[in-house]
């Protein structure tokens, strides 16, 4: 009797499992590549926008963290991430050599030359024969260095690069274990509000390329993404808009909400909004001319061969902006 | 058998080996329809080879790394033979030394890399003191071996027949006797200093097959980290053939 009893728990346990699971299907997960940078899609986050959107559409969005561009590419050419957020360079890497587009433009400036506060390094020319940390090939810092030296008349073997992670450049800096550092907000501003370095040149002097800024952050996704899912794609459109309108809105709250999402001291992100190292507009659409230019600024780099391609849609982004 | 014809019996293996490679690479790539960044197909990766050949950079990143072996390794040698026949000679020397041996031996040299970083900045002499850990230990073990496998009549005759000091019985019996199993510690230690190479060149490189890969990775170019993969595979297999040819030379 009692093993009989035994059995049927065990039956109606299984069972009870069975049906639990059958009834009720986890939310489909959406990987979103991201950066512990200033972007948009972290206002989103606190904002509630996103959480909206993940239940109309039964998806839980999960933001996967890198440290720059390269390693958030190879995660979406894996497969692992569905769309993502990251430096121009990168996003127009993907654009062109995965099956990827470029769906905004959400970021403009936030990519300087820093030197030490008491360097004697006055311009970009007296960088010859200095040791400069960068954040590698596959971050868009790479090709703007190159772009400044070849303006001043330099190339890459006057100098000696080194490469290291995008937030370790303030650290390197201060204790000028390097002569300079190319790195992107609010590393940027973290190092000049602490007081120990100072930039050398920005990045919208390099590359002025969109109404004389330099655009500095893109979204892009994957094909299959936009083409399963076009109306979450959009309504992630449409929250970037509003979090980009709160951002020129309303500067303090916006940099409360970041301070929460990537743990960065508001004092610093206060720095990156006033100073202008980032810089925010409504308009996100990507528009040929632009992409063109900077297509050809990274084949100028080597970074895209001369048959790359680049991919992008405005559609999603214009219909965003006339909400 | 003619000296040509067992040359190509020899290399017939290695052609066997890389047409089932290639082979087996076009199959997966149509197989799993792999994007080009996922997994280019050999007919991509070989127009990539050409065009490095060609524009000469490929000679650029070979020259670079294999200076770096070979400076780093002739450097193990330096410290490793000395150390093991001392080590293979004397109990008291293996005694003290040993320990230190079996717990710096498993340390992967990619745990190095940021020690080399902070002792040796990031010039050559990182990337070679991350090599020189990876040759380092296959040429002290089989120096030491060597030493300790020679046979004690030939160390008593040498003793009885001439050899007043331990410097003329090194010199005239045990360096003679170990050189064949110390020969098989600079070939290992070769190709795992080669084989450290990608490791190497992480810090800060700008040249080199290793940075070669690192850097086709970073711009989703993995024609160009097969082409590194690819070279470094052949020139190990050539370099190990070079001191196959030389040991089978040299008689000992």
């Amino acid at each position: 009797m009692k093993k009989h009893i035994g059995l049927w728990l065990l039956a109606a346990l299984l069972a009870g499992n069975l049906f639990h699971g059958g009834g009720a299907a986890a939310a489909e997960t959406i990987n979103f590549g991201v950066q512990p940078a200033t972007m948009p899609i972290y206002i989103a986050r606190e904002m509630g926008l996103l959480d909206a959107v993940e239940k109309k559409h039964d998806v839980k969005i999960v933001f996967r963290s890198f440290s720059y561009g390269a390693p958030e590419n190879q995660a979406m050419a894996a497969g692992e991430l569905q769309i993502a957020s990251a430096g121009m360079g990168p996003a127009i890497v993907a654009a062109a050599r995965l099956p990827a587009k470029l769906l905004a433009i959400t970021i403009l400036e936030q990519t300087a030359i820093l030197v030490p506060a008491d360097s004697n390094v006055t311009s970009v020319a007296d960088l010859a024969g200095k040791k400069i940390a960068f954040p590698g090939k596959g971050s868009q810092q790479y090709p703007l260095l190159v772009k400044a030296l070849a303006d001043a008349g330099l190339k890459l073997s006057d100098i000696e690069l080194f490469k290291t992670k995008g937030s370790d450049v303030p650290t390197l800096l201060a204790n000028k274990s390097v002569d300079a550092g190319i790195t992107w907000d609010p590393h940027v501003s973290n190092a000049l509000a602490a007081g120990h370095s100072k930039v050398l040149i920005k990045a919208e002097k390099i590359l002025p390329i969109k109404a004389g800024h330099y655009i500095g952050n893109g979204v892009y996704a994957r094909d299959d993404f936009i083409e399963a899912r076009p109306e979450l794609v959009q309504d992630i459109m449409d929250a970037l808009v509003k979090s980009i309108d709160l951002i020129l809105e309303d500067k303090e709250r916006a940099a409360k909400l970041w301070s929460a999402q990537i743990g960065f001291p508001k004092k610093v992100i206060d720095f990156a909004l006033n100073e202008g190292i980032s810089v925010y507009n409504r308009d996100i659409a990507p528009q040929a001319s632009t992409i063109e230019a900077y297509t050809k600024f990274l084949k100028e780099a080597g970074i895209l061969k001369p048959e790359d391609n680049p991919k992008f849609d405005a559609s999603f982004a214009e219909k965003a902006l006339k909400q | 058998m003619s000296n040509e014809t067992t040359q190509l019996r020899r290399l017939v293996p290695f052609l066997y080996a890389a047409a089932v490679i290639v082979v087996v690479w076009q199959a997966a790539v149509l197989l799993t329809n792999a994007h080009v960044a996922i997994l280019p197909p050999p007919l991509l990766t070989a127009e990539t080879f050409l065009t490095l050949v060609a524009s000469g950079e490929l000679f650029v990143h070979i020259g670079a790394s294999l200076g770096r072996v070979v400076s780093a390794w002739c450097l193990g040698m330096m410290v490793a033979v000395p150390l093991g026949l001392a080590m293979g000679r004397w109990r008291r020397m293996e005694y003290l030394v040993n320990p230190f041996v079996e717990i710096f031996r498993p340390i992967s040299p990619l745990a190095w890399i940021p020690l080399a970083i902070l002792w040796f900045g990031i010039g050559e002499s990182g990337k070679v003191f991350i090599i020189f850990i990876a040759t380092f230990f296959p040429i002290l073990l089989n120096t030491i071996a060597g030493v300790k496998g020679v046979d004690p009549v030939l160390i008593r005759a040498g003793q009885v027949l001439g050899c007043d000091d331990e410097a003329a019985l090194f010199r005239r019996v045990i360096l003679p006797a170990a050189m064949p199993t110390i020969i098989v510690g600079f070939r290992i230690a070769f190709g795992t200093g080669w084989a450290a190479i990608i490791a190497a060149e992480l810090v800060a490189a700008q040249s080199g097959l290793g940075y070669l890969i690192a850097d086709g990775m970073e711009i989703l170019r993995s024609d160009l980290v097969l082409v590194g993969m690819v070279v470094i595979g052949v020139l190990g297999v050539l370099i190990d053939a070079l001191f196959q040819a030389v040991n089978r030379r040299i008689s000992w």
